[in-house]
């Protein structure tokens, strides 16, 4: 039978009861930066192109999206690697703009043109995150391992500025520049940025050289109160935008229930990565059975509506998370905060969120969070 | 006749330190936040206090009670009951 078109403009809802929301395009594989941190540690490719390394070309990016927008798609989220490094980039944000998709960038900016940010700021509802990991050269340098490219990321901002694309800066929170935080704020202030996040890094079962020294990073304790201090001393400080990533529990109720910062999107999005396989999100180029199909071959369609993993994800969240999440008074809401990063750390699709699970195991999980009567139980691994 | 609410007593009530406050029920693992006059509403239903009630203990909490306060209050109640947070005894 002809499908057709809902009232509200998205086509029939798929067969397996979800739309596909957003695709998050792991566009290259290839990185212009040397990040000591990144999970996801792709190949360096120092002359800025990344044609050397596999990425999604234009042909099959349309090729996704067209089948993606039939799913019910309307945004899209381009992240690396680097990018704004894809030999077709242009052509690409050319692409989204005409498809009318919303449009979110994950850049480390460096090689930003006015150009691309105009072409950036034409498309639907734009949001363009940057990293920015202290407020001086030797502080961003020493985490992105390439030198000069505080310089170029802060050029690159001030082109997305100009574009008025409010950008968000991002800053990798370590024991190093720990203290730079606040200075960090105050140079996004005066390069009128729309928005700081901090992250923070952990030892969380990431195989890269950050996570091997557990000196480099903050412990769970100095994670929670650096939290705290944020909500209580550095937002109130600034007229900027801060927010932070823990998981919903260690934020204000006000802020879980109004913003809702910190769930996971799993129900509504995909991941294609620079090989073109799709993916449950970045992870997928890191741990293979979490790699779903390819791009060239298999059909989206199949793969979102009867794709086991997916399924079983769909069947058993949040009803079968395991340990704190069980016990926790948002895991409706928050839905473990992120799928992916609780796989990486414990092999399990149902595990709880590893940081709350830690900080329950350490004392340090919030008691108005838990449920009455609860006995949260999970096999530890000692973190942070 | 005066309607009295009640609390669903299966309903998880918790505070956070900045005056707003979460319900939380367990059947269907449901969360609502109530700001800070949906949390003191909430803590007046006791099976006892009416909607009048409600509304007079409300001044010695809050400045400016607005004129169509009481509707409000039903408002609010009505749509937790549909929640099946609350009830009503008659």
């Amino acid at each position: 039978m002809e499908q057709t078109a809902t009232k509200t403009g998205r086509p029939p809802l798929p067969e397996c009861g979800y739309y596909l929301n957003s695709l998050y395009f792991y566009i290259t594989e290839g990185c212009n930066l040397r990040c000591s941190h990144c999970w996801i540690n792709p190949p360096f490719e120092k002359d800025n192109r990344a044609g050397d390394f596999p990425y999604v070309d234009l042909k099959l990016f349309k090729h996704i999206v067209s089948q993606a927008k039939a799913l019910g798609a309307y945004s899209v989220k381009l992240s690396g690697g680097e990018p704004l490094i894809h030999p077709e980039i242009h052509e690409i944000l050319d692409y989204i703009k005409a498809e009318d998709l919303r449009l979110a960038v994950e850049t480390n900016a460096t090689v930003c043109t006015p150009e691309l940010a105009r072409k950036i700021k034409e498309c639907r509802n734009s949001f363009v995150s940057t990293s920015l990991d202290g407020p001086d050269a030797a502080t961003h340098e020493r985490v992105r391992g390439v030198k000069g490219c505080f310089g170029a990321t802060l050029q690159g901002l001030r082109y997305l500025v100009e574009a008025d694309l409010n950008p968000q800066i991002i800053m990798a929170v370590m024991r190093h520049n720990r203290d730079k935080m606040e200075a960090l704020v105050r140079l996004a202030e005066s390069e009128k940025a729309g928005s700081v996040k901090f992250t923070f890094v952990t030892s969380s079962g990431r195989e890269n050289d950050i996570a091997k020294d557990k000196n480099k990073t903050l412990t769970i304790e100095e994670i929670i109160e650096t939290g705290k201090w944020i909500e209580k001393e550095l937002i109130p400080s600034s007229e900027i935008s801060i927010v932070y990533s823990h998981p919903m529990a260690f934020k204000t109720f006000k802020k879980a229930i109004t913003k809702g910062s910190g769930s996971c999107g799993i129900f509504g999005v995909i991941g294609i990565l620079g090989s073109g396989k799709y993916a449950l999100c970045g992870i997928g180029q890191t741990i293979l059975e979490m790699v779903f199909g390819d791009a060239g071959t298999d059909k989206l369609a199949d793969i979102w509506n009867h794709n086991p993993l997916i399924n079983e994800i769909r069947e058993k969240l949040p009803r079968n998370l395991k340990g704190i999440c069980a016990d926790c008074i948002f895991r409706k809401k928050c839905l473990g905060s992120c799928i992916a990063m609780n796989y990486n750390h414990y092999r399990d699709l149902m595990a709880p969120n590893w940081f709350c699970q830690e900080a329950h195991s350490l004392g340090l999980f919030p008691e108005r969070c838990i449920i009455p009567g609860s006995k949260s139980e999970y096999p530890g691994k000692n973190i942070g | 006749m005066k309607k009295i609410p009640f609390a669903n007593p299966e309903i998880v009530y918790r505070e956070d330190f900045d005056d707003w406050a979460v319900l939380f029920d367990p059947d269907t693992a449901e969360t609502y936040g109530l700001d800070e006059t949906g949390s003191f509403i909430w803590k007046q239903i006791n099976g006892k206090n009416s909607v009048a009630d409600i509304l007079q203990a409300m001044p010695a909490e809050f400045e400016n009670i607005s004129d169509d306060a009481g509707s409000q209050i039903e408002k609010f109640l009505g749509e937790m009951e549909e929640k099946g947070l609350i009830g009503y005894r008659k």
